[in-house]
């Protein structure tokens, strides 16, 4: 592989990050909500009331002064972003944006990654096992069922778990990432608390998402058991197990090799619709929080957040290709 | 004696939406040990399939009706189980495909393929197997250094037929069928190709099957020749013979068709008409309709397929009176 072209994709990466830092300040600072004046109206009611102590308080929690024309404003945020400062939370003074984002983070990754791969494997698998029985009886009901699955919208599928599973049956919980008590740490009931919590939203991912990859291998392995050298290896003898893994499974996988890298990115995405159906403390949910409160440092980092994990999976995916690929080999 | 593979009777038959069409009608032949047998006719005369079928290896829609295919050692490879043929195919009979340019799985290099394929019948040694990888292609003119490790995508069209003759021969099979190897390809790489298949026989003395709808490659090439028409087999013998006295109409118009180099352009006729329509039923000889010799017999009673002198074998009803007069 050649530097230059890991090189451009980079730059690549950066430039896109860069237009998104800007289209969604000026997005957000197009709202009609203006948290800094509810900030100082709070501190003025406290009993600080001199202008200069404000604006020295603005400046400290938030990196920037709020009296500045807009395109100072913009500067000064993206050389702070630059430096890894996405500046304090405007509803929690003491917090800052990275702060909240680090205790976010994992929860989101945790369900994000878990759901990603069990769908994926899931779907592969049966996707395979359909498109060898294409055309037949089992192949049609279960590619209506699994078309149903995944014309349903991630959010209608989390409320029909949570309405059915969590309220009526109460089965599981409904909220939260794990119960008021049990103590956090690598305890036992910890570990059953997470695993119990986590459940409904890992499932809402995977409903959604399981569709998807069984159709789509399903396809490519019905399109692989037509080519020339999947018959070609059946005229050599080879054993049927071998051909089904070796010759239709591995050139079946690539094009869903290139979506499951990329679907883990744009998952992050749809993890604002389900942590916010299951309360469940992940960045998503802040992010539907923030919104409400007009936090909008807070809306600006997460958002940051979910665009790089979009940007990093498609480049990972671009650079991983060839691996599997010998076609794309440089 | 000396018989390798006796085909008799081997019908095929397609089902389609529109009904059933028939591929292969009762064709019969016979390879003997060192034989080359050219398997001539136009497309759509069933060569491909009647190949297949010798493999036992015809996928739905299409199945074997009837028949037996006769493998010296192994006996009727239409009576075996699935995994019996498996461990005959490549073993006892090699085939290189029509289409050998996608014939390669695109994601593994040369060498897996001589693995996997040595592999699947019961040959574990990786250091046996790219000794015979390293032998064969060098055998087919490959430098097996650059060839080994390369990608499907990364051979040209020439290499992969070459690569794929080498693999065919890695058990050395008693039979090597040869699907049109030649029809993808420019006429200096034919040349190489034929060339490289005649030293290939010498040396190893391992019977071919040739199927090509170019009737003159057949000539220099092979000592056996099978004429198939609609299907159906018109006429089987030795080359010389059949091209000196053919007993077969269909056999005289397909060799008045051939331009040769130094003769009257205007000697050179076409065969008037084109194949019957699969799906129409065919009562007397699929011929009969476009043959200048054909009598009211021909419309009504399919011919058989008769040895007329030793080794020569034609199916028409007046393969005796042509064969006393033609020339």
């Amino acid at each position: 592989m050649k530097y230059g072209y890991i090189l451009r994709r980079i730059a690549i990466l950066v430039a896109t990050l860069y237009t998104v830092i800007t289209i969604t300040f000026i997005l957000v600072r197009l709202s009609p909500y203006d948290p800094y004046a509810y900030f100082l109206s709070q501190e003025a009611s406290m009993g600080i009331a001199s202008p200069s102590q404000l604006a020295a308080l603005a400046e400290y929690y938030y990196n920037l002064i709020p009296n500045q024309p807009i395109y100072i404003q913009y500067f000064q945020y993206l050389i702070s972003v630059m430096e890894g400062n996405f500046g304090h939370s405007l509803i929690y003074p003491q917090m800052t944006v990275a702060n909240i984002i680090a205790t976010r983070l994992p929860w989101t990754l945790y369900i994000v990654i878990t759901s990603t791969v069990i769908s994926f494997f899931i779907g592969t698998y049966a996707g395979q096992r359909l498109g060898y029985k294409r055309g037949g009886k089992v192949d049609g009901s279960i590619v209506t069922f699994f078309t149903v699955l995944h014309s349903i919208p991630i959010y209608g599928m989390g409320l029909i778990l949570l309405f059915f599973i969590s309220l009526k049956a109460g089965l599981l919980p409904s909220a939260g990432a794990y119960s008021a008590n049990v103590a956090p740490g690598p305890n036992l009931p910890f570990i059953i608390s997470v695993i119990r919590h986590s459940i409904l939203p890992i499932s809402t991912f995977i409903f959604g998402s399981v569709g998807g990859w069984t159709l789509g291998m399903r396809a490519n392995t019905i399109s692989v058991l037509g080519e020339d050298y999947v018959n070609a290896a059946e005229l050599r003898g080879i054993p049927t197990s071998r051909i089904a893994s070796r010759y239709v499974g591995r050139n079946a996988i690539l094009p869903q090799f290139t979506s499951l890298v990329i679907s883990i990115g744009f998952a992050f995405g749809g993890a604002v619709f389900v942590e916010q159906i299951f309360t469940y403390p992940g960045i998503g949910q802040m992010l539907v929080t923030s919104v409400g409160d007009g936090d909008y440092p807070v809306i600006m980092g997460i958002t940051i957040i979910i665009i790089a994990a979009v940007l990093i999976s498609v480049l990972v995916a671009d650079l991983t290709y060839q691996f599997l690929d010998p076609r794309v080999r440089k | 004696m000396n018989l390798l593979l006796s085909v008799e009777g081997v019908r095929v038959n397609y089902r389609t939406e529109r009904g059933e069409i028939t591929a292969v009608r009762n064709v019969s032949f016979y390879v003997d040990k060192g034989d080359i047998l050219g398997i001539v006719g136009e497309s759509g005369s069933g060569k491909s399939t009647l190949a297949y079928s010798v493999l036992n290896y015809i996928k739905p829609p299409g199945k074997i009706i009837s028949g037996s295919v006769k493998l010296e050692g192994v006996g009727d490879l239409l009576k075996l189980g699935k995994e019996d043929v498996r461990k005959v195919l490549w073993k006892e009979i090699a085939i290189v495909p029509q289409a050998t340019q996608n014939s390669m799985n695109p994601t593994m290099d040369v060498k897996d393929h001589f693995i996997d394929t040595m592999a699947a019948h019961g040959q574990n040694d990786k250091q046996k197997i790219l000794e015979t990888a390293n032998r064969l292609l060098e055998e087919v003119k490959l430098d097996p250094q650059i060839v080994l490790s390369a990608y499907p995508h990364q051979l040209s069209g020439g290499m992969k037929q070459r690569v794929l003759i080498a693999l065919s021969l890695v058990f050395e099979p008693k039979l090597l069928i040869l699907d049109e190897p030649t029809s993808a390809l420019d006429v200096v790489n034919q040349r190489l190709i034929m060339d490289l298949l005649k030293a290939l026989h010498q040396k190893m003395g391992i019977s071919i099957i040739f199927i090509t709808h170019d009737i003159q490659l057949i000539k220099g090439f092979a000592n056996k020749v099978l004429i198939l028409y609609a299907g159906k087999a018109m006429e089987l013998g030795d080359v010389n013979e059949v091209w000196n006295t053919p007993l077969n109409p269909y056999t005289i118009a397909l060799l008045k068709s051939i331009p040769t180099l130094h003769g009257d352009v205007n000697s050179v006729s076409g065969i008037p008409g084109s194949m019957p329509d699969p799906y129409a039923e065919i009562t007397g000889c699929p011929f009969a309709s476009r043959c200048k010799f054909a009598k009211p017999v021909c419309f009504e009673k399919d011919p058989d397929f008769l040895e007329y002198k030793p080794g020569h074998f034609s199916a028409c009803h007046f393969s005796k009176d042509i064969g006393d007069n033609y020339g």
